[in-house]
């Protein structure tokens, strides 16, 4: 669209507003109502170059294109006993959403929405060999040769597995996901202390998302295949609430009934590396072949079956209810019992038929977890400035899934038995059966785990102006089939609130916890005490600060800080702190001039440390330094630093006529990863990462003008930059032949979807706002 | 005993009593002159509070309160109108108006003690949502419902809250995530990480996951646990599973950074090495990976493991199926 056409129909429309603006008023009355509404209207000429992916990530930005932004329409009764109102934003766009509300002022409060999420993830980038038909991912044509080396595809025979995915042969395929969110409350009182709530929400996803799948018996083969996973998720929630409140006391009850149901849960899609034949004319074979050369129908299962996220549902009751107790006693209670369940049937471990399906021991998982919340709370204030408070929390996830159990062993990537488990034996026969299968005798694992809290904490105003307080809490959590049984964490700290003046504020707080392990369960193959479950040893201080020197003038400045210690972990994660200093203002110099700006500036380090393994002998007291060679131990560190700014002004130029804002943002992140160690022979060495590196500056710039008392004129820019380096993104390519160092055959299938690159918009905007 | 000691002995007794008589005489006067002490004040009703303050009561005649307790009240509270929140006005009238006259309630910021403040609005407001404020931690911490709601004039479509929102076709600042903003700086930035949730799009916002009025729930989470929360719209990773992975089973900020990160997918560690904090089995889940690896780029361990929140699948076990 061009800019003398824009400038043309903007003059055209406010000189027909300004011609019937006689007839226009503010707020119309039609028999015993009074309606006001107003209507926004207006066109985005720009440009944009670069990925678009990243630009409209949650958001539809229609460049050159018309837009409502806001549309709205409010009724009210003259008696001021109900009302309406209805609100549209972007309407016909991707992102838009609709509200209506109305009722009776005190009695009666309906909302019905609608809302509109996209999520962009790739666009004009991703490609795939694939047909997709529902949940079943066809080739129609496949590889003749399966080799692909590490020079240029361009220089490969025309046969060549990384020609097989040249442009010509693929498909372009667009990644996002849009999710469409109906939402319906009710809100009724009927008589004074009674309180009664419902509601509905739906929510429908649709899309396409890449994931990945393997085919092949180990890693090192790439046999890796990405796809644009089908998304078709529907999701219904239902809430019904009643609370009655008096004086002094409350108590509520709560139904809450949510429904998930996948409508492509399974997942189908050839094999390329099968080149026995196509669709029907392939035939499967147990085991995968590691031959690079000449014609070669071992490559394993003709094609491959992935189980999505199984249908599943889950109800919860909540009792709460608080109550004003004698000395200034206030007891506050709640009791929550649910169910999550999921019984989809399982599919078979293979759709392989050269191997013979191993036994299961039931159809479905039948899973039921029940959660359960218990917490009392009791607060008091019976001595003047103290403040006492004490709390017990009671959270229970008992998993009473039912425990499946694979007496055969479990088929892995539709293979026989090949797989280098250490409990596995040599291959077996083509086509028979799997004896002594990876897994055999396995059995499922129901996690569950509760956790009990205890707090404490007293507070008095030592003046007016200075109050401290003490807080303290033992936490245990308790776990089931995990490493550890029980731990148990605790917590000390101070809290001091100071006010000396109303213009100065200061706060600050400091806790200090210790989490102890009861015992933990290492063997042969796990090491690691997980940061989760292992003694840890955290600090975290919180400081904010607000300074109001003068009315026109606030000054702010906020610094957090956490660190963890991990003092008992010889491998995994071994500590990590963050802090993040900020600081602000905000600046009226005069009634119509305001200037805000913040700064913050984050830091995450970490630190972790781990052993390269090829057996289970090896272990930090004979493979590390000090323990003997080989060493075979590393480390890496961390640090991601972010600077974010954000500053403005608002102007009112003339008062209630013309005003101008411009706001800007710029946020710079980094994420750095280190490492080093691992020299032994025929260890892979630990080495650095390239830096990953964001970059995002927005800006827009706006007048408002109001030309009549009903029309109102916007004029802005907007400017939108981003830049994302991020080695493991930028060299994707699908074939990645020249990529891969080693010396493996490389046979993977990826969509490239992950290459966002950078993007620079100019957006103008022009809009008219009519009222009444 | 002679004359002059009989004048020390009286005349130190005199001077004593002289001076306490008219030290009690100037009592007697001070007292006098001292303002009774003030008369229980009693509700005048709101048309009299109009008659002054009469653009406040316009202002507030127009917000969601406003129109209950003006058109539409039930309960003698509600009738009592600005003397709900304010307190009977017989005393300020009487002294005929003026700042801080008449014993009020006044929402000016620090001209009262928090707890006072925020006395008035638990009058009505203590059920519910508000049901856990008095073991809140912003309670605890002396904040007022001033300092994130305004009554007196309308502002957001719903919750009155101290800033507005700021709709334009590109972003949308929320009013909520404004107003938490205030304080919570750390927070605020994150919302411009380059992998974060649609917050500064306007789609969700701070009260989505959070109840700023207190819960009893960790972090003044709406729901029972972090997980909970996520599920009421990543509803399709509850589960259960039949293949579990702990972690995600437990707690999804075990990995996750809700709030905004500059890893993608909202990671709190990029990617082999989240896994590497926990993963050191034999073969390739501790060895070192090179730049140009299958283990590092794309989706790292995902590339082959991408069923990481659980599988329901019988060959699922590693989280490939």
């Amino acid at each position: 669209m061009k800019w003398k056409t824009i400038a043309v129909i903007a003059g055209l429309a406010t000189s027909l507003v300004l011609a019937f603006s006689t007839v226009i008023r503010a707020e119309v009355e039609l028999g015993d109502t009074v309606v006001s509404g107003a209507l926004e209207v207006g066109a985005l000429p720009g440009h944009r170059s670069g990925s678009e992916a990243k630009f409209d990530e949650y958001r539809d930005t229609r460049i050159n294109g018309w837009i409502v932004p806001e549309l709205q329409l409010l009724i009210g009764g003259k008696k001021n006993d109900f009302f309406a109102s209805f609100d549209s934003t972007k309407p016909g766009y991707r992102d838009q959403n609709y509200r209506l509300r109305f009722g009776l002022y005190g009695l009666l409060d309906v909302e019905a929405e609608w809302d509109q999420i996209p999520h962009l993830f790739s666009e004009g980038v991703a490609r795939t060999p694939y047909r997709r038909d529902g949940g079943t991912f066809h080739l129609d044509t496949k590889p003749t040769s399966n080799t692909s080396t590490g020079t240029p595809c361009d220089t490969q025979p025309a046969t060549n597995f990384c020609h097989f995915l040249d442009k010509d042969n693929t498909r372009k395929v667009d990644l996002g996901l849009l999710y469409g969110i109906g939402r319906f409350k009710i809100k009724y009182t009927p008589i004074p202390g009674w309180t009664f709530s419902g509601g509905y929400g739906s929510q429908h996803v649709v899309g396409d998302r890449a994931f990945a799948t393997l085919f092949g018996p180990s890693p090192g083969n790439y046999n890796i295949v990405e796809l644009p996973e089908p998304i078709e998720y529907q999701m219904h929630n239902i809430e019904l609430g009643g609370e009655f409140a008096a004086d002094n006391w409350s108590l509520g009850l709560r139904y809450n009934g949510s429904f998930f149901h996948n409508d492509i849960s399974t997942l189908i899609f050839d094999n390329p590396l099968n080149r026995s034949g196509v669709g029907a004319g392939c035939s499967d074979s147990g085991f995968y072949s590691n031959a690079t050369t000449g014609v070669d129908a071992n490559r394993g299962p003709c094609r491959g079956r992935m189980d999505l996220y199984p249908s599943n549902q889950a109800h919860t009751f909540t009792l709460s209810g608080a109550a004003n107790l004698p000395w200034k006693t206030r007891f506050m209670g709640t009791a929550s019992y649910g169910w999550r369940l999921q019984d989809d049937k399982f599919l078979p471990f293979t759709s392989n038929s050269d191997i013979v399906q191993p036994s299961i021991s039931a159809h479905s998982l039948n899973g039921d977890v029940r959660p359960t919340m218990i917490n009392a709370t009791l607060v008091n204030n019976a001595v003047d400035h103290l403040n006492l408070k004490a709390f017990y929390r009671f959270y229970d996830l008992d998993n009473r899934s039912r425990r499946v159990s694979f007496p055969d062993g479990i088929v892995i990537n539709d293979q026989a038995g090949t797989f280098a488990a250490p409990n596995c034996p040599t291959v077996t026969p083509p086509g028979g059966a799997p004896t002594g299968c990876p897994e055999a005798g396995e059995k499922t694992k129901p996690f569950a785990y509760s956790k009990q809290t205890v707090g404490f904490d007293a507070g008095y105003d030592l003046t007016r102006w200075l109050a401290v307080k003490i807080g303290t809490g033992w936490e245990r959590m308790h776990r089931e089939f995990r490493e550890v049984f029980n731990t148990d964490e605790y917590g000390v700290g101070p809290t001091v609130d100071i006010k000396p003046f109303s213009s100065l504020l200061f706060r600050a707080s400091y806790r200090h916890s210790w989490r102890n392990p009861s015992h933990y369960e290492l063997d042969e193959e796990n090491l690691a005490k997980k940061f989760d479950e292992a003694r840890r040893d955290r600090d975290r201080a919180s400081l904010f600060a607000q300074y109001t020197p003068w009315d026109l003038l606030t000054l702010y400045a906020g610094f957090e800080f956490t660190r963890d210690d991990y003092p008992d972990s010889q491998l995994g994660t071994q500590n990590d702190f963050n802090y993040s200093p900020s600081v602000g203002f905000s600046l009226m110099p005069t009634s119509w001039i305001k200037v805000f700006g913040d700064y913050n500036w984050d830091r995450f380090d970490w630190d972790m440390k781990a052993i390269q393994r090829t057996a289970t002998s090896q272990n930090p007291s004979n493979s590390c330094p000090g323990g003997g060679a080989p060493t075979r131990c590393w480390s890496s560190q961390g640090l991601d630093k972010i600077q974010t700014v954000s500053a403005g002004t608002d102007v009112t130029i003339i008062e209630n006529i013309l005003a101008f804002r411009i706001q800007y943002g710029y946020s710079f992140g980094t994420s750095r990863v280190n490492a080093s160690g691992a020299t032994c022979g025929g260890c892979t060495p630990a080495t650095n990462y390239p830096t990953i590196k964001n970059t995002w500056h927005e800006m827009l710039a706006r007048f408002e003008y109001q030309i009549h008392k009903n029309v109102g004129l916007k004029v802005g820019y907007y400017f939108n930059h981003a830049t994302d380096r991020d080695h493991g993104v930028d060299i994707m390519k699908q074939w990645m032949g020249d990529v891969d160092t080693g010396a493996s055959v490389q046979r993977s299938v990826f969509l490239g979807d992950r290459v966002k690159g950078p993007f620079t918009t100019h957006v103008g905007f022009v809009a008219l706002r009519f009222s009444f | 005993m002679g004359q002059s000691e009989l004048s020390s002995s009286i005349l130190g007794p005199l001077k004593l009593f002289t001076v306490i008589f008219f030290l009690a005489l100037a009592a007697v006067a001070r007292a006098a002159d001292a303002p009774a002490p003030p008369k229980e004040p009693v509700f005048v009703g709101s048309d009299v509070c109009k008659a002054c303050h009469t653009p406040q009561f316009e202002k507030f005649a127009e917000t969601q309160m406003g129109k209950i307790f003006l058109f539409n009240a039930r309960t003698l509270r509600e009738k009592q109108a600005c003397e709900s929140c304010h307190g009977p006005g017989s005393n300020h009238v009487e002294a005929g108006g003026g700042r801080g006259v008449g014993g009020l309630i006044t929402f000016r910021k620090d001209a009262e003690p928090g707890k006072v403040q925020n006395g008035a609005c638990l009058q009505c407001h203590e059920k519910g949502m508000h049901t856990y404020w008095e073991a809140s931690p912003h309670a605890s911490r002396g904040l007022t419902c001033t300092n994130c709601h305004t009554v007196m004039h309308k502002t957001t479509d719903r919750y009155q809250l101290a800033k507005v929102d700021d709709k334009t076709p590109f972003f949308w600042k929320r009013a909520d995530i404004e107003v938490c903003g205030q304080c919570h700086l750390q927070r605020k930035a994150q919302l411009l990480r380059s992998s974060h949730m649609p917050l500064r799009e306007g789609k969700i916002g701070c009260s989505d996951c959070h109840n700023p009025h207190g819960t009893p729930n960790p972090s003044q989470l709406k729901q029972a646990s972090v997980n909970e929360n996520c599920y009421t719209c990543h509803t399709e990773r509850r589960g259960p599973f039949l293949w579990e992975h702990p972690p995600v089973f437990e707690n999804c900020t075990n990995c996750h950074e809700p709030h905004g990160s500059v890893n993608d997918r909202l990671l709190k560690v990029t990617d082999p090495r989240l896994c590497t904090q926990c993963h050191i089995a034999t073969q390739h889940p501790a060895t070192p990976r090179g730049k140009n690896s299958v283990f590092f780029f794309n989706r790292s361990c995902t590339n082959c493991h991408s069923q990481i929140h659980g599988s329901n699948h019988p060959a699922g076990i590693f989280f490939q199926r």
